[in-house]
C-alpha cells in the first residue's frame, strides 16, 4: 500500500515501506527485540519548557549527542543557578558516545557543556567556528579547565560521527553559528532544526527552504522541529526589520545610546556596529565577556568593523555624548552587571544623563518580571528614554513562529514529525500544524524528556523505557548535589520563616537545665514577639517535662516530634502562619 | 565601591537600588507654600510609583477630608509569604473627625480590598459607592468578623453630594466591571477630576459607551487637576473595543464541538456576562466555578444587574446530565493557580468536570507578570488532555480595562485640565503619561509626578509637588497579623529562600573554658545532610576549633562575641568551599 504523504505534490513516493507489516506488529502488542536497524531518539531535555536542549540519537553501538543546554530556574526553585540535563543514561553507555554536535551558541543549547565535559572528558565536539568562538570565550568554560576534541563544521559540508553521516547547514537565526542538521540514520534521513527562522515574510525564494527541500527529497524519515514560538502567528521578524529598528534608535541624537545584548549574539552585535558606523558614531564596549567574544570574533573575521569605530577608555572623554554608543553587558554571563550598575547610578565610568537612551531586552533576570520593571523605573528616574526591545534577547522574536514551522514542514515532508524545544502545550500546538495538514495522529510524536522514541522495522513507538531525567541542579560550586528536599525546605522557609527551639535536659534528674532558647528568622520580628516566644517556651517546657516523666526510656526523636507538632499548632492559632519548626533537644 | 558576586546578581531579587532618596530631584519637588490660609492638598497614600494596587488618595481642604478608594495589592516576588498589602492610613490618625466620606470608584480589589482593615483604623466614616462595589464591599466585610459594619451609601450617577467644602459627582466611565465611575470634586480651589480605572470604548458590551460629550462639557467648565489612570500609558494606540472581543469569542462558540471553558479574572464581570450571553445564543448552559467568581455573579443577581435568564446559570450537579456541546464553564485559574478549578479540571482532579479531548479552553485574560511559569504549567496540563487552547497571543480574546496612549490623549483633549497628575503605575508609566501629555501640548511644569505619601498643594490656582511627605509605607497582612511584618523579617525570608540556613548549637562551660561536647550542626535548605557528611564534619571541626581557640584566648568571652565570630568565620569558609551563603545561626549555651 502506497501512502501519500501530506503536503506532497508528487505522486511518486520512494518510500515503499508497507504499512500492513507495521500494523501486524502493532496488533501483537508485544515489545519486539530491536533490530540492527533500530534508531533510538532520546530527548534528555528540551521537552519541558525553554532550555536544556539535549537529544540523543542511538543506533547499534553508536550514540550521537545533539546539543547540551541549560535551563534557568523557575520561580519555585529559589536560590539555584541553573538546571542541566541528567546524563545518567550516557554515563551508563559512555563507550558508545561518538561525539556531540552543537547547533546554537545560546545557553539553552550549549550552557551545560562546561559541566558535562567533566563527566565526559575528551569528548568530540562538532560545531561551527563562530560557535566555538563564543563557547571558548565564556568564563565558566575557562574556569572549569576542561579538555575536549574540537572539530570545526564548515557550513554545507558533510561530517561523520561514528556511524552517523550528516549534513550541517546554517539556519537564519538571531545569531551566527547556528546550524540545522540532516542526519543519515539507518532508518532514513532525520532533520534536526531547533533554532531557526525563515527570515522572510514569505516562502518564495527562500534559501533555507530551497536547500532543505532538495536535501529532503521525498523520503525523509523524521523532522525534529523547534516549538518555542509556535503559538505566535505569522513569521518570525526578519533580521532586516530588526536591524532597521536598531538603526533608528542608534540614530537618535539626544544623548548617549546604551545598548545591551548578550555575548552570544554576534549577529546582533554586527547590526549594532553597522548602525554605529552608518551614523558616524563611536562604539565603546563595557563588559568583559562581551569584549572577549567581540575580540575573538573580530580576529576570526566573524565581525566586520572599521578601525576607527571602536574607542578605548582613554578616548572616551573626547567624544561628545551624542556621538557615543555604549555596548554594555546585562546580567547574564559571568560579567559584572554593568547595565544594572548603570540603572543603580553606581557605574564607575558612566552615569545616565537627561536625554540618554537605554535599549535593552527587558527581563534582566529570568523569571523576575517585577525587578525588570524596577530597572525600567530607575532608568526613567535618572532621565533616560527606555527602549525595551525583545529581539536583543536570545529567545524572543528569533525562533520559528507558526508560518515558519509550517513552511519547513511542507518543504521536508517527513514521515514523522517530532516537535521539540518547548513545554508540552507548545509541542502540541506545533504538532497540530501537522495534524491540520493531514498527518495521521500516530505520525506526530509528542515526546517527553527521557522517554525513548524507538524506530524499528517499519513502525515507531514511544517505548515504556525511560531513562533518568531528574533535574541536575547547579548551585554555587556544586553540580547535582541539591536534592528536592533542600529546594523544598528553601521554599517553605521563604514562605513563613523558621523557628528554632533549643532545650537541654538532664536524663538522670528528669529536669530541664537552663533556659529554653527560641530563635526565629523570617517568621515574626524577634524583638516585638516576647509574649509569643514566652508561650512557645512555656509549652515546650511542659511537653518535655511530661514526656520525661511518662516513661523510663528517653526518646529524643519522639520528644522533638511532639514539640514540633504542638508548637506548630500553637503558632497556627496565634498567628495563622506555619513556619518551619526546628526543635533541638539535647541531653547533657 | 560595591562589588557584586556573580551568584548574587543572577539570583538576587533586591539588588535594584532604590532611588527614592533622589525623589525630590527627579520629581522636581518644591518647597510648600508659606501661608496660613486653607489650601487644597492631594496626597496619594498608595497607587503612585507602584503597579497594581492599594490605591488610596486623600483630598484635604481645611477641616474637610475625602478619601478616594482603599485598595489592596498582592505581594511582589521579593515579599515571600505575605498575604497582601494595604495602604497605611497613619496620616489620618487624629483627623478621623475631619473625614467627610470615603468614595469608591469601582469594585476591583485594588480599589476596595483594603476597606475591611483600614475603615476601622480611620473611624469608620460613611462610605459612598455605586451599587455594585458597595454590595461587594459589604459581602467582604461580612467575612471579617472583627470589622464593624460599613456605613455604606449608594452613590447615584450624576447626583451632587455635598461634603463640607466639597461637592462630589460620580460619573460614568468604561472599564471592565459594571458601575465603574470617575469622580468629579468641586473644591474652593477648582475642580478635581479623578478617573479611577478607565478606558474609552465606543462599542462596549453590557454598558453605555463613554460619554465623550459629557467629558467635553466638564472640560469647558474648567478642570484644575485631572488625576488620570496611567496603567497602560506606555502602550501605544488604543484599547481594542469589547465588541471585537465579543465577535472573536462568538466565532469560537460557533465552531466549538465539546465543552467550552472560559477562564478569566473573577472580577471582570463584564466579560463574564458576555460569556453568559454567548452561551444563551449558542444554546449552552453555564456553570460558574471558583468561589470568588461565584460570589461576584451572585451579587450581580442580588442587585438586579444580571442581564441573563436565571435558567442559564446552573449548578455543577445539574450540569451532569447536559451534553458537552451544550455546556460552558466559566472559571477562575487563568493565572495557573494550583488550587483553582481550571487546574483541577485539567488534571482530572475536579469533582464535577474534567477537561477532555475536543473541549475548547479560552484564556480570556492576560498573564500577570511573575505568573508565566504557572500559566505554562496549566496549559501543558490542558494540552495533555488534547483540548484546544486559545489565548491572547493567538487571537484577541482579552483586552485590558485601561486606556492606552491614544485614549489618554483623547481624554486630555476633551478635559483640557490645567494640571495633570498621572496616577496608578510605576514611575516609568507615570513618566510615559507625562510624555504623552507634553505631546498634546501640556507644559512640563503642569504635570504633577508624585510618589506615595507626597503632598501636592494647590493655592490660588497654582499646584506644587512639595518636598513634604507623610507616612505611606506598606502594611503587610500575613495570617492574622496586620502591619506587624517588618522589612527585616521579609529580608530574612528572602535569604532563607536563596541558600538556606545552618544552625550550630554549642554547649560551653565558660568557667573551665571548654566545649561540653561536639557542636551540633543542623542545616535546612543548604545542603542535604545525609549526602554531605564530609562537609558537615568539616563545619563541625571548624566550629569546634574556632570556639576552643576563642575560649583559650581568654579575652572577651561573651556569648555574643563568640556567636558573631563563628558567623563570620563559617560564612567565609562556606562561601569559599560551596559558593553559597546560607544564613548562619550560632546558638551558644552556657552550662
Amino acid at each position: 500500500m502506497q501512502s501519500k504523504r501530506p503536503y506532497s505534490n508528487n505522486s511518486h513516493n520512494k518510500n515503499n515501506r508497507s504499512r500492513t507489516q507495521g500494523k501486524s506488529f502493532a496488533q501483537k502488542r508485544t515489545i519486539p527485540e530491536t533490530s540492527r536497524q533500530a534508531l533510538k531518539v532520546i530527548p534528555l531535555g528540551g521537552l519541558d519548557g525553554v532550555g536544556k536542549n539535549m537529544y540523543i540519537f542511538e543506533q547499534e553501538n553508536d550514540i550521537l549527542i545533539v546539543d547540551m543546554g541549560l535551563q534557568m530556574p523557575g520561580a519555585n526553585q529559589p536560590g539555584i543557578d541553573y538546571i542541566i540535563p541528567n546524563t545518567q543514561y550516557l554515563m551508563d553507555n559512555s563507550s558508545k558516545i561518538k561525539g556531540v554536535v552543537l547547533t546554537s551558541p545560546h545557553p539553552d543549547h550549549i550552557g551545560a557543556v562546561p559541566y558535562l565535559l567533566h563527566l565526559f572528558p575528551n569528548l568530540h565536539i562538532y560545531a561551527t567556528e563562530a560557535l566555538f568562538a563564543i563557547l571558548e570565550s565564556r568564563q565558566d568554560f575557562y574556569s572549569q579547565g576542561v579538555k575536549y576534541k574540537k572539530h570545526i563544521i564548515k557550513p554545507y559540508n558533510s561530517i561523520r560521527v561514528g556511524s552517523f553521516k550528516m549534513h550541517a547547514f546554517p539556519t537564519p537565526f538571531n545569531v551566527m553559528g547556528a546550524i540545522g542538521l540532516c542526519v543519515y540514520t539507518m532508518q532514513g534521513k532525520v532533520f534536526y532544526l531547533s533554532s531557526y527562522k525563515l527570515d522572510s515574510e514569505s516562502v518564495e525564494k527562500n534559501d533555507l527552504l530551497d536547500y532543505i527541500k532538495e536535501l529532503a527529497g521525498a523520503d525523509t524519515f523524521a523532522l525534529l522541529s523547534g516549538s518555542s514560538a509556535t503559538e505566535s502567528q505569522g513569521f518570525a521578524p526578519t533580521e532586516a526589520s530588526i536591524a532597521e529598528h536598531i538603526d533608528s534608535v542608534i540614530a537618535r541624537k539626544t544623548g548617549t545610546v546604551f545598548v545591551s545584548t548578550f555575548p552570544s549574539m554576534i549577529g546582533r552585535i554586527q547590526q549594532i556596529v553597522n548602525a554605529v558606523e552608518a551614523h558616524n558614531k563611536h562604539l565603546f564596549i563595557e563588559g568583559k565577556s562581551l569584549l572577549n567574544t567581540f575580540n575573538t570574533c573580530r580576529k576570526k573575521g566573524l565581525i566586520q568593523i572599521k578601525s576607527g569605530t571602536i574607542v578605548g577608555p582613554s578616548l572616551l572623554s573626547d567624544i561628545p555624548k551624542e556621538q557615543l554608543v555604549v555596548l554594555i553587558s546585562g546580567s547574564h554571563g559571568d560579567d559584572i552587571p554593568h547595565l544594572m550598575r548603570l540603572a543603580n547610578n553606581e557605574h564607575s565610568v558612566f552615569s545616565i544623563k537627561e536625554g540618554d537612551i537605554v535599549m535593552y531586552p527587558g527581563a534582566l533576570i529570568p523569571g523576575n518580571a517585577r525587578s525588570a520593571a524596577r530597572v525600567n523605573d530607575n532608568f526613567a528616574k535618572l532621565g533616560a528614554f527606555v527602549e525595551y526591545y525583545q529581539p536583543l534577547d536570545t529567545r524572543f522574536g528569533a525562533y520559528a513562529r507558526y508560518e515558519d514551522n509550517l513552511a519547513v514542514l511542507k518543504a521536508i515532508r517527513p514521515k514523522y514529525y517530532i516537535p521539540i524545544s518547548g513545554s508540552h502545550h507548545l509541542l502540541r500546538s506545533n504538532g497540530d500544524i501537522a495534524i491540520k495538514g493531514g498527518y495521521p495522529d500516530r505520525n506526530v510524536i509528542i515526546g517527553m524528556n527521557g522517554k525513548v522514541i524507538l524506530f524499528d522495522y517499519k513502525q515507531r513507538r514511544i517505548t515504556p523505557e525511560k531513562v533518568p531525567t531528574a533535574n541536575v541542579i547547579v548551585d554555587g560550586l556544586g553540580v547535582g548535589d541539591l536534592t528536592n528536599v533542600v529546594i523544598h525546605d528553601r521554599q517553605t522557609m521563604s514562605e513563613e520563616g523558621i523557628l528554632h527551639i533549643v532545650a537541654l535536659f538532664n536524663a538522670d534528674t528528669r529536669e530541664i537545665s537552663g533556659d529554653i532558647v527560641v530563635v526565629s528568622k523570617g517568621f515574626v520580628d524577634n524583638e516585638s514577639s516576647d509574649k509569643l516566644f514566652n508561650e512557645v517556651k512555656e509549652q515546650t517546657r511542659l511537653i518535655i517535662l511530661t514526656l520525661l516523666q511518662q516513661s523510663d526510656e528517653v526518646n529524643i526523636a519522639y520528644i522533638q516530634d511532639e514539640v514540633r507538632e504542638n508548637i506548630s499548632r500553637l503558632l497556627l492559632t496565634k498567628t495563622e502562619r506555619r513556619p518551619m519548626i526546628l526543635p533541638i533537644i539535647m541531653n547533657i | 565601591m560595591k562589588s557584586y558576586q556573580h551568584s548574587e546578581i543572577k539570583r538576587g531579587t533586591t539588588f535594584v537600588t532604590d532611588l527614592s532618596h533622589k525623589s525630590n530631584e527627579y520629581l522636581n519637588a518644591k518647597e510648600p507654600f508659606k501661608t496660613k490660609d486653607n489650601l487644597l492638598k492631594i496626597i496619594p497614600l498608595g497607587g503612585s510609583e507602584e503597579i497594581g494596587g492599594r490605591n488610596m488618595t486623600v483630598i484635604e481642604y481645611g477641616k474637610d477630608i475625602l478619601v478616594i478608594d482603599i485598595g489592596m495589592k498582592f505581594p511582589e516576588e521579593d515579599q515571600p509569604g505575605v498575604d497582601y498589602i494595604i495602604p497605611n492610613p497613619s496620616y489620618l490618625k487624629g483627623k478621623e473627625d475631619n473625614i467627610r466620606a470615603v468614595l469608591i470608584t469601582h469594585g476591583h480589589m485594588d480599589h476596595i480590598g483594603g476597606v475591611s482593615q483600614v475603615m476601622s483604623m480611620i473611624g469608620n466614616p460613611p462610605i459612598y459607592a455605586p451599587a455594585l462595589p458597595l454590595a461587594m464591599m459589604q459581602r467582604r466585610q461580612s467575612e471579617f468578623t472583627t470589622a464593624p459594619p460599613l456605613n455604606g451609601k449608594v452613590a447615584k450617577l450624576n447626583e451632587k453630594l455635598k461634603f463640607g467644602a466639597f461637592t462630589v459627582t460620580f460619573l460614568h466611565i468604561n472599564h471592565s466591571i459594571p458601575d465603574s465611575t470617575m469622580i468629579k470634586i468641586e473644591t474652593p480651589e477648582g475642580v478635581i477630576l479623578h478617573t479611577g480605572d478607565f478606558k474609552i470604548d465606543a462599542t462596549p458590551i453590557g454598558e453605555e459607551p463613554a460619554d465623550l460629550e459629557m467629558y467635553r462639557k466638564i472640560g469647558d467648565e474648567g478642570v484644575l487637576v485631572l488625576l488620570s489612570d496611567s496603567t497602560s500609558a506606555s502602550r501605544p494606540g488604543r484599547v481594542t473595543s469589547e465588541m471585537t472581543i465579543q465577535n472573536n469569542i462568538d466565532h469560537i462558540f460557533e465552531n466549538a464541538t465539546g465543552k467550552i471553558i472560559v477562564t478569566t479574572f473573577s472580577s471582570t464581570l463584564n466579560r463574564i456576562q458576555q460569556m453568559i450571553h454567548l452561551s444563551e445564543k449558542y444554546n449552552r448552559k453555564v456553570v460558574i466555578e471558583g468561589f470568588s467568581m461565584k460570589t461576584n455573579v451572585q451579587i450581580l443577581h442580588e442587585i438586579g444587574y444580571a442581564h441573563f435568564s436565571p435558567q442559564t446559570v446552573i449548578s455543577a450537579q445539574e450540569a451532569r446530565n447536559i451534553p458537552s456541546e451544550n455546556l460552558t464553564i466559566i472559571c477562575t485559574g487563568a493565572q495557573g493557580d494550583e488550587r483553582s478549578a481550571l487546574t483541577r479540571m485539567a488534571n482530572r482532579e475536579h469533582r464535577n468536570f474534567h477537561i477532555e479531548k475536543g473541549d475548547t479552553v479560552v484564556f480570556s485574560s492576560s498573564v500577570v507578570p511573575g505568573n508565566e511559569e504557572s500559566v505554562q504549567k496549566v496549559k501543558d496540563a490542558i494540552a495533555r488532555q488534547r483540548a484546544h487552547i486559545i489565548h491572547y497571543k493567538m487571537m484577541e480574546v482579552h483586552v485590558s480595562g485601561h486606556a492606552q496612549r491614544d485614549d489618554l490623549k483623547q481624554l486630555l483633549d476633551l478635559i483640557r485640565p490645567k494640571y495633570l497628575q498621572p496616577i496608578y503605575g510605576d514611575f516609568y508609566s507615570l513618566k510615559s503619561h507625562r510624555d504623552l501629555a507634553i505631546e498634546v501640548g501640556m507644559k512640563k511644569d503642569n504635570i504633577l509626578l508624585t510618589d506615595n505619601g507626597r503632598i501636592i498643594e494647590i493655592y490660588k490656582g497654582e499646584a506644587r509637588v512639595t518636598t513634604e511627605k507623610v507616612n505611606a509605607s506598606t502594611m503587610m497582612v500575613d495570617g492574622l497579623g496586620v502591619g506587624d511584618l517588618k522589612e527585616v523579617v521579609i529580608r530574612d525570608r528572602q535569604s532563607l529562600a536563596q541558600d538556606g540556613i545552618v544552625t550550630i548549637v554549642a554547649l560551653v562551660d565558660f568557667k573551665q573554658g571548654k566545649l561540653i561536647r561536639e557542636p551540633e550542626i543542623i542545616s535546612k535548605g543548604f545542603v542535604h545532610i545525609q549526602t554531605s557528611t564530609k562537609l558537615i564534619q568539616s563545619i563541625q571541626a571548624r566550629v569546634q576549633d574556632h570556639i576552643e581557640k576563642k575560649l583559650s584566648h581568654g579575652e572577651d568571652q561573651s556569648i555574643e562575641y563568640i556567636q558573631q565570630s563563628i558567623r563570620e568565620d563559617l560564612g567565609l569558609f562556606l562561601f569559599r568551599t560551596t559558593h553559597r551563603r546560607p544564613m548562619i545561626i550560632p546558638v551558644i549555651i552556657e552550662i
